[in-house]
């Protein structure tokens, strides 16, 4: 799917013309570039992601591995080209209802809040992305919901009511999967979701993300583990601004 | 209800913080609450003050006008009767009355009562130093109440300079002839200083030569109800005049109060009430008898037109103007004059509470823009996971303010719960030390003029000291030194939130300035 040219499986469009998404791609990058000031970290990315499937992004230290995710979370805006989502150029999106309804990201970090307990995290992002769609909804049904939710990543009631700081770095890496799913998004970003788990933990959190492909999701991993990247149905490569597929 | 319910949640989740600035809240809410309360009290009680206050006024010629215009205060002739009546009829004067003073010595074995030696060896004479003019109406005492002389025709004689201001002229005698023309013009009876003990008032339309006296001159001088006395002209002793005496009255005010004032009057004691009518006889029958006009008896008339409340007062400014007026005359009002004075230990004290309210809610609002800032700090890690979950920045501005909301919220109640009930006794204890203060600088002026140390305007030293107390009822002459009703009403809960209000808007101001500028990335990254 990924070329190291795609400036040549493109389609010649003008500038102005919107590429039309085949049914399955959710995820689109056209000639996307980034630059820190001076320094430009992505430089003329073009790729397609596709429902159902895992994508493993690696690359050495300073690839842009994490500022590509940053940037196909919403968090940034490409310095130049186009990243497009269910055919949509992002830059045209209220970026709060992408980042809270679009896209589901989990962190290398976790990024919870502490002071909530497992399932306020949850719920919070629920009625994040609720309130950002204009939407009524039921705080109970949330609970449920959300209660729900991180008993499929493998947390339990009692769990669900600690505050994340009392529970440990697989846990809560369990909630941060869980509050990223809250807003059923169909497209999941995970930055390092792997990275300072057992090999046991590791294992399952991959085979979680497996499950959620196979409902449909477009999961994209950036990893620096071979064997996460060897469970992926597709590796990406950055180096040095450039990609290989 | 979203935002409401994270802001909650997050104050009971940050407890030391929360509390933190709670603790602060509440602390400039409760001085806040002292403030505005000390002000409170002052305004309210001016107002009840006003309220409660008959206000009375009194047509004066403009010395102050005549000085600085280079004529001497002696160009402006006194009004008389007829004049001072057709004021009366402004509309908002509800009642006139007026009284007239002569001084006269004693006949026939009639002595002044003294209750000190020196007074007694004083009065060996036929004249005394110590000769009073004011009457119970009569309000020589401030320049805004100076008295109206019909006549100044008496030969001065051994006046010292402690008479009438007006002594020139005019021959002082041992005892003060009061003559009412109603029993409003008693103001010494109708404010209860005075109170017949035996015998009755006399009818003040009366053209009789009857009187009321003192206790103490009665005992004195062996006299009762049913007695004669004899008075004569200072300037002729021949000249006498028996009155009846029909009541014998008790005196509450000491000597030492009333002599406290700058003229030094005489003993209260010696003062004599009878009609205005029986008061005119003897004098119009003195004129007749003395062989020059300045050897007749003379007397001062004092009018008073009640006029009710301060905006009465100001109408009937403005219709004598209207009736004719000259502007050589002003309209004063010894009650007002004597309100201002009493009123202005809570002037002080509301200027001072004034002050107070600023600098506390100045500082509170440094220390807490300061605080909040430190604490959106604190939390920009917070910040940015919100965000970065969707949650608009805006909204995450409002959660702060609104945690900060109601911080202010609750550190007002309880700030201003315990600053209620402190209120009034730190009104009242800070009122009494300024007043006392007040009182204090009083007495040393006193003092420093070789006087008896009373202070004026202190509570029952006002009325025949010369310190005016004109109005028929309540005169607020004396200090307010405490209040009764707790100051802190609904307007001061309202000012009190209105000021947390203000500090909480100057915080959450900064704090959703500074949430405003933060990016997610740059803080989930670790770059800011």
């Amino acid at each position: 799917m990924l070329k190291e040219n795609v400036e040549k499986l493109m389609p010649e469009t003008s500038a102005d013309a919107v590429p039309a998404p085949s049914p399955r791609e959710l995820v689109r990058l056209d000639r996307l570039c980034y630059s820190y000031g001076s320094h430009q970290v992505l430089k003329n990315i073009s790729a397609s992601f596709l429902a159902g499937k895992i994508y493993a992004i690696v690359g050495r230290s300073g690839a842009g591995k994490t500022t590509l995710l940053s940037v196909m979370s919403g968090l940034t805006d490409p310095t130049s080209g186009s990243l497009y989502v269910n055919g949509e150029d992002i830059r045209k999106e209220d970026k709060y209802i992408y980042r809270s309804h679009t896209v589901g990201v989990i962190f290398q970090s976790y990024n919870l809040l502490n002071k909530l307990t497992a399932l306020e995290n949850v719920v919070l992002s629920m009625e994040i992305s609720l309130r950002n769609q204009g939407t009524h909804y039921d705080r109970a049904a949330l609970q449920e919901e959300a209660r729900r939710l991180l008993d499929r990543v493998g947390l339990t009631p009692d769990e669900m009511d600690r505050r994340v700081l009392k529970l440990s770095g697989g846990q809560q890496q369990r909630v941060a999967i869980a509050r990223a799913l809250a807003c059923q998004p169909d497209i999941l970003l995970a930055d390092e979701p792997t990275g300072s788990l057992d090999q046991e933990t590791q294992a399952e959190i991959m085979t979680l993300l497996k499950d959620l492909a196979r409902e449909g999701k477009c999961v994209i991993i950036v990893t620096h583990s071979p064997e996460v990247a060897g469970m992926a149905d597709e590796q990406i490569t950055l180096t040095q601004a450039k990609k290989t597929a | 209800m979203f935002i409401l319910r994270s802001a909650l949640r997050n104050l009971s989740r940050s407890k030391g913080r929360s509390l933190l600035i709670g603790i602060l809240i509440t602390v400039i809410a409760f001085s806040s609450c002292i403030g505005l309360a000390i002000r409170q009290a002052a305004k309210s009680s001016r107002a009840a003050a006003l309220a409660d206050m008959t206000v009375t006024a009194q047509i004066t010629p403009d010395r102050t006008q005549a000085i600085s215009s280079g004529q001497k205060p002696s160009a402006f002739k006194e009004l008389s009767l007829s004049t001072l009546q057709k004021y009366a009829k402004a509309g908002a004067v509800k009642s006139f009355y007026y009284t007239a003073t002569a001084s006269l010595d004693g006949s026939g074995g009639l002595e002044a009562y003294s209750n000190t030696s020196s007074d007694s060896s004083s009065q060996s004479g036929s004249s005394s130093s110590s000769s009073s003019a004011s009457g119970a109406s009569a309000s020589t005492g401030t320049s805004q109440t100076a008295s109206l002389t019909t006549a100044a025709s008496a030969t001065e004689k051994g006046n010292d300079g402690k008479g009438f201001p007006e002594g020139k002229g005019m021959q002082m005698g041992d005892f003060t002839l009061v003559g009412a023309s109603s029993d409003d013009a008693l103001t010494d009876f109708t404010s209860g200083t005075s109170k017949i003990k035996s015998g009755a008032m006399f009818d003040t339309d009366t053209s009789d030569l009857v009187c009321v006296i003192s206790q103490e001159l009665a005992s004195a001088n062996s006299l009762k109800v049913g007695s004669t006395i004899t008075l004569a002209n200072p300037n002729s002793s021949k000249e006498t005049y028996k009155l009846k005496v029909v009541g014998i009255y008790q005196n509450s005010q000491s000597a030492a109060q009333a002599m406290a004032g700058p003229q030094g009057m005489s003993d209260p004691a010696n003062t004599i009430y009878t009609s205005y009518n029986a008061l005119k006889k003897i004098t119009d029958a003195s004129s007749k008898a003395a062989s020059s006009s300045s050897t007749a008896i003379s007397s001062r008339l004092n009018a008073t037109y009640v006029v009710g409340s301060v905006s009465g007062y100001n109408k009937f400014k403005s219709q004598v103007k209207e009736l004719g007026l000259s502007s050589g005359y002003t309209v004063t009002s010894a009650d007002l004059t004597s309100y201002e004075r009493s009123a202005a230990s809570l002037e002080q004290l509301a200027k001072l509470a004034g002050w107070f309210l600023v600098v506390i809610l100045a500082i509170g609002a440094v220390i807490l823009v300061i605080m909040s800032v430190f604490s959106t700090r604190e939390r920009k890690y917070e910040i940015g996971v919100l965000t970065a979950i969707g949650m608009k920045k805006r909204e995450v501005a409002r959660l702060f303010v609104t945690e900060l909301a109601a911080l202010a919220l609750c550190g007002a109640i309880i700030g201003g719960g315990i600053g209620a009930a402190v209120s009034k006794p730190v009104t009242n204890k800070l009122l009494s030390k300024v007043s006392a203060s007040q009182v204090s600088a009083q007495m040393d002026r006193q003092e420093a003029f070789g006087r008896d140390s009373a202070p004026q305007g202190a509570p029952g030293q006002d009325s025949k000291s010369g310190t005016s107390k004109s109005s028929g009822n309540g005169s607020p002459a004396s200090q307010i030194t405490s209040i009764t009703k707790n100051p802190v009403n609904g307007y001061v809960v309202l000012e009190l939130l209105g000021a947390c209000l203000l500090l909480t808007v100057c915080a959450g101001a900064v704090s959703a300035a500074s949430i405003l500028r933060y990016e997610p990335l740059d803080i989930l990254s670790g770059r800011d």
